[in-house]
């Protein structure tokens, strides 16, 4: 909200930079839902996989809020960032290291928290379907983070870089593009394992 | 520099702790989320299409509400702004926006699961536009205050809200939307 973007409105800049993002969004969002309605039979049979969809489908979304408002406060207090040497950047880097860890530990968390709840609920038939779905919810949090740590960094920078705010624009794409790989690697995993 | 990498490592220690909690707290929240929306399943069957919806539902409210979070938090980084409600003349035009996104973002995912549940399905689905609506300008409606004040009650104490307020809303809106949608599917199906 710099003298640029007061002189034009805040509400109507906010709504020219982010309205078309958030429909992109949601198109590409509807793609992962096609991948849910496919998948929908054995998601009735197997209804633990229910449970664990909100869950990953915010656990990436997250990350990629994360990484870019951070990388748009840098931009907005003034720093000055290098995307070749982003390494040797002390404050990108510990961003992307407590990210990373930290997304380890909940990709653990979610699998083993899910497994114990629908065995508990007694939503699973047995042991092994617990154990199916801590495999699942492990294998998609690990891959998609991967991605969206890559996606989110590059993107806030060259976002910036066309003079628009990064929390407008990435955080919608970036979260869309993480739901439709979550759920589409979600529906190739259930066709694979169920 | 050993008192720069000291001051370094216990600032990326505290940041780390923040995010770690809040993460923890907004996979539990997600997991609640899913299992009410395993034991709205019936519902859900009911409507054919209402899988074309979830995931853009879901994420619409943590898009807008994660960069209103965003926005707040930059101008307060860079003091532009007090973390207080009154005399704020950034929280308006925000709230406008936020509501304005909300209703047309929600009508446009509406009309594509719409449509793509005609086309693809071959099931004529129209509530799914109202549907949409109702659910996402309800959710919020409920979460829109929690969050501009939580964004201000964590700067005020210190905290940075860029670490919390994603995975903060995340958690909530979960809750708040599959309960919303609830509330619109039951609301829809009596009209």
């Amino acid at each position: 909200m710099n003298a640029k973007t007061q002189k034009g409105g805040v509400a109507w800049t906010i709504i020219r930079q982010s309205f078309f993002f958030l429909v992109i969004a949601s198109a590409i969002s509807s793609i992962g839902g096609f991948g849910l309605e496919g998948i929908k039979a054995n998601l009735f049979a197997i209804v633990p996989l229910i449970v664990i969809v909100p869950a990953l489908a915010d656990f990436v979304g997250d990350f990629a809020t994360v990484i870019t408002a951070h990388f748009s406060t840098m931009f907005y207090t003034g720093k000055k960032l290098n995307l070749r040497n982003w390494r040797h950047d002390p404050e990108v880097m510990d961003l992307l290291v407590n990210v990373f860890k930290v997304s380890m530990i909940c990709a653990v968390y979610i699998g083993a928290l899910a497994s114990l709840v629908v065995y508990k609920e007694k939503i699973a038939e047995n042991a092994a379907t617990a154990l199916k779905v801590m495999l699942v919810s492990v294998t998609v949090s690990l891959v998609l983070i991967s991605a969206v740590i890559g996606m989110a960094g590059i993107g806030s920078y060259y976002v910036h870089s066309l003079g628009w705010d990064p929390d407008n624009t990435i955080i919608p794409l970036t979260t869309a593009v993480a739901d439709l790989s979550s759920l589409l690697l979600l529906a190739a995993m259930v066709k694979a394992l169920f | 520099m050993t008192h720069y990498r000291g001051r370094r490592a216990l600032k990326r220690s505290k940041e780390f702790n923040e995010m770690l909690l809040v993460e923890l707290v907004s996979v539990t929240g997600g997991l609640a989320g899913g299992v009410l929306l395993a034991h709205m399943l019936s519902q859900v069957e009911l409507l054919p299409g209402l899988f074309i919806l979830l995931p853009g539902l879901l994420e619409l409210r943590g898009n807008i509400g994660g960069a209103l979070a965003g926005r707040l938090s930059e101008a307060l980084h860079a003091g532009e702004i007090r973390p207080h409600f009154q005399g704020n003349p950034l929280v308006l035009p925000n709230v406008l926006a936020v509501l304005f996104l909300t209703i047309a973002a929600s009508a446009a995912l509406g009309i594509v699961a719409f449509l793509a549940s005609e086309f693809f399905l071959g099931v004529s689905a129209p509530k799914l536009v109202l549907i949409a609506v109702i659910s996402a300008t309800l959710s919020t409606l409920i979460t829109m205050p929690i969050n501009i004040n939580t964004t201000f009650w964590l700067f005020r104490h210190g905290h940075d809200p860029d670490n919390i307020m994603g995975p903060y809303i995340t958690t909530v809106g979960d809750i708040v939307s599959i309960a919303s949608l609830y509330a619109a599917i039951t609301a829809v199906t009596f009209l």
